[in-house]
């Protein structure tokens, strides 16, 4: 399997989002007119490179599945432009969507689901052969499956079976077997280990992480397990509540977040052994419930919850602001020009003291 | 977390044996012989129907016609297996005719129906939008009406005969029927394959035909199988008005209605034979199409061993 037809930049990024809005309108009237707006992607921006792993976290509802969807183009976008590959694909064209359907493929969550029960492994993997017509004989068709079949780790004589037979980690390799068919750029995986056993997980993680290596992959990795996301991934988007809240490398991300809401997640993470001056780095955990994506929150939309939120907060959405090279933050606490006016707006302890004498 | 878990190596030979060496069709009658064999009852029943259809010219070589007014309401017998009707007519013979008017009746309108329900519950459920409610609305409006109502005007319209009842039969059930697809199809579009199906970019029609209907299969297959005994007993209900089958030909709704009705207490076999034929073939129809839906599902494969063992163990004891 080799890359053949990258006419452009290989340096270039393989997909770079920006602006990205998904609102989905929430009961649509008779005549059209919807009664609201569920915000589920609410202006992202990111950036993925060619061969590298982009984790995508946050909790349930936070948009990042809409996110892959939206990349994916299997959910029209409200607003913002797609790059993948150099070609703008916010608006295709039929002919640009069949190339996109081939070259962009997808892993599901529950490999119970995402397999056909009716039909044969061999003409589940082959599929995308079929739809895009990339083998001529029989022979080859079968030869190819098998190559596949081989390169997930499954027997060759298991192409004649049905799903059923399968068990949850063997059905995720047939997935991937599938979304590796058609020889795709970029592969999106939409937690795609969740649903399995621990001792699962990590075989299909390390599958995973062999085929990215062997084939030059590039994985857009949906996900809210931090430990999976750690080991896999290159670097990380954190997502909150439809937008983006911190963008880092692994190491820095998990070394040293900054964004309120990144260092709560991570001090969410069970640990076997707490040690109180690491747990110390990180803040309490977050009280309260995310706000609802129909009518979120003006301002920053972490401001609710977040134990630093001030007047500032309140009232405008920070800004993405570069703390260092390739780790950005939204959070006005990291805005160098505004910090200054959020100590204006909130009091300080001797203020707040002075003012009871 | 250690995550050095080696991943199973295939040593996969370059040809695969293919595990299936018998042909379809034989594999196909062994499974329903072992794992369902009241389904291969029923499929025998079917096939005894189609049979005595098509040479019923050969078992009742006199004919269903031959009027003989002495023999009149004669009692079964050796000469005349199943009695004689209030004409003289053999009873027997027109069962055996009787099977060919129905079996044709039967099969066409309920296959006609099918198709109807299929390919308007398919577009309706998977397109949905505006071609949904287009058709659900005419659908709605064409059962507002009763069956009876639209049945004798249709029949009025195009005058009675054996193609105007499989026309309207098949048109009348196809309707109605096409509302437990649509409903069928609904739940199937939701399921994950048919969006990986999407996302990798297969056409509509590939995914309504292999993907969709062979998940809709088994609400097609009983409603296949419910839809040929209502038509039997429909037809029998337009022939007892008289705007189904005209009178010489016969039919066993008609027998059944018409003259077993008359003579029920003088002649009761002139009742009891053509019901038992209709019970017995709607039986075998039934028997087999449940048969058909579990057998194509290959959830359900390998399970029906067990019934087979259990049976030894019975007889065993």
């Amino acid at each position: 399997m080799t890359h053949t037809d990258s006419h452009t930049d290989v340096t270039a990024p393989l997909l770079q989002v920006s602006g990205l809005k998904v609102h989905f309108p929430l009961r649509p009237g008779l005549f059209g007119k919807p009664a609201a707006m569920v915000k589920a992607v609410d202006g992202v921006d990111f950036t993925v490179h060619r061969g590298e792993t982009l984790g995508l976290v946050g909790e349930s509802g936070c948009g990042k599945s809409t996110t892959g969807l939206a990349v994916l183009r299997m959910t029209p976008l409200t607003e913002g432009r797609i790059v993948f590959d150099g070609e703008d694909i916010s608006h295709p064209d039929a002919a640009t969507t069949k190339r996109l359907r081939r070259k962009m493929q997808m892993v599901y969550q529950d490999p119970f689901g995402a397999l056909n029960p009716r039909m044969r492994v061999l003409d589940i993997i082959g599929e995308p052969l079929r739809v895009h017509r990339l083998t001529r004989t029989r022979a080859e068709y079968r030869e190819r499956v098998m190559d596949l079949l081989d390169r997930v780790g499954l027997k060759a004589e298991m192409a004649d079976r049905y799903p059923h037979e399968f068990s949850g980690g063997q059905r995720q390799r047939i997935g991937i077997a599938r979304a590796l068919a058609a020889d795709p750029s970029l592969i999106i995986c939409d937690e795609p280990v969740s649903a399995l056993d621990v001792s699962i997980q990590a075989q299909v993680i390390n599958l995973l992480e062999d085929l990215q290596r062997d084939l030059g992959l590039t994985y857009l990795f949906v996900a809210h397990d931090l430990a999976v996301v750690r080991h896999l991934c290159h670097r990380i988007v954190v997502m909150y509540l439809g937008r983006v809240v911190e963008v880092a490398d692994r190491e820095r991300l998990y070394q040293a977040p900054r964004h309120p809401y990144t260092r709560a997640l991570l001090g969410a993470i069970p640990i076997a052994d707490p040690d109180p001056v690491v747990q110390a780095r990180f803040n309490p955990s977050v009280d309260g419930e995310v706000p609802s994506p129909i009518d979120p929150p003006p301002g920053c939309p972490f401001h609710p919850r977040c134990p630093h939120a001030t007047d500032l907060c309140r009232r405008e959405a920070p800004r993405p602001i570069d703390v260092e090279d390739g780790h950005s933050v939204a959070c006005h606490l990291h805005d160098p020009s505004r910090v200054a006016e959020m100590n204006h707006s909130e009091p300080s302890y001797q203020e707040q003291a002075r003012n009871i004498a | 977390m250690s995550l050095s878990i080696q991943t199973p190596a295939a040593a996969a030979p370059a040809t695969p044996p293919r595990r299936r060496t018998r042909p379809k069709t034989l594999r196909f009658l062994q499974r329903l012989c072992k794992e369902r064999p009241l389904g291969a009852l029923g499929a025998m029943i079917c096939l005894v129907l189609l049979l005595t259809g098509l040479f019923a010219d050969v078992i009742a070589p006199e004919g269903f016609n031959a009027i003989n007014p002495i023999e009149r309401l004669k009692a079964p017998s050796a000469e005349h297996w199943l009695g004689t009707d209030q004409l003289g007519r053999d009873v027997f013979a027109r069962i055996v005719h009787g099977a060919q008017l129905s079996v044709i009746v039967a099969f066409a309108a309920t296959t006609l129906s099918i198709v109807i329900s299929a390919l308007l519950g398919i577009l309706s459920g998977y397109f949905g939008g505006r071609l949904d409610m287009v058709i659900q609305r005419l659908v709605d409006g064409w059962m507002c009406f009763p069956d009876l109502i639209l049945l004798i005007v249709a029949v009025a319209v195009l005058g009675p005969g054996t193609w105007q009842v499989i026309l309207i039969l098949g048109l009348l059930f196809g309707i109605s029927g096409s509302r437990i697809i649509r409903g069928a199809v609904l739940s199937a579009k939701q399921n994950v394959y048919v969006h990986a199906a999407q996302s990798m970019g297969a056409s509509s029609t590939r995914i309504l035909l292999k993907h969709i209907l062979p998940n809709v299969m088994a609400p097609l297959i009983v409603l296949y199988t419910t839809r040929l005994a209502a038509v039997i007993l429909a037809e029998s209900g337009l022939s007892f008005l008289g705007l189904g089958i005209p009178p010489p030909e016969p039919s066993w709704g008609g027998m059944l209605s018409l003259d077993g009705r008359s003579y029920m207490f003088q002649a009761p076999w002139l009742a009891i034979a053509p019901g038992i034929a209709l019970t017995v073939a709607v039986f075998g129809i039934n028997m087999f199409g449940d048969a058909l839906r579990d057998l194509l599902d290959p959830r359900m494969r390998g399970g029906g061993g067990r019934y087979l063992a259990r049976v030894k163990r019975t007889i065993g004891s």
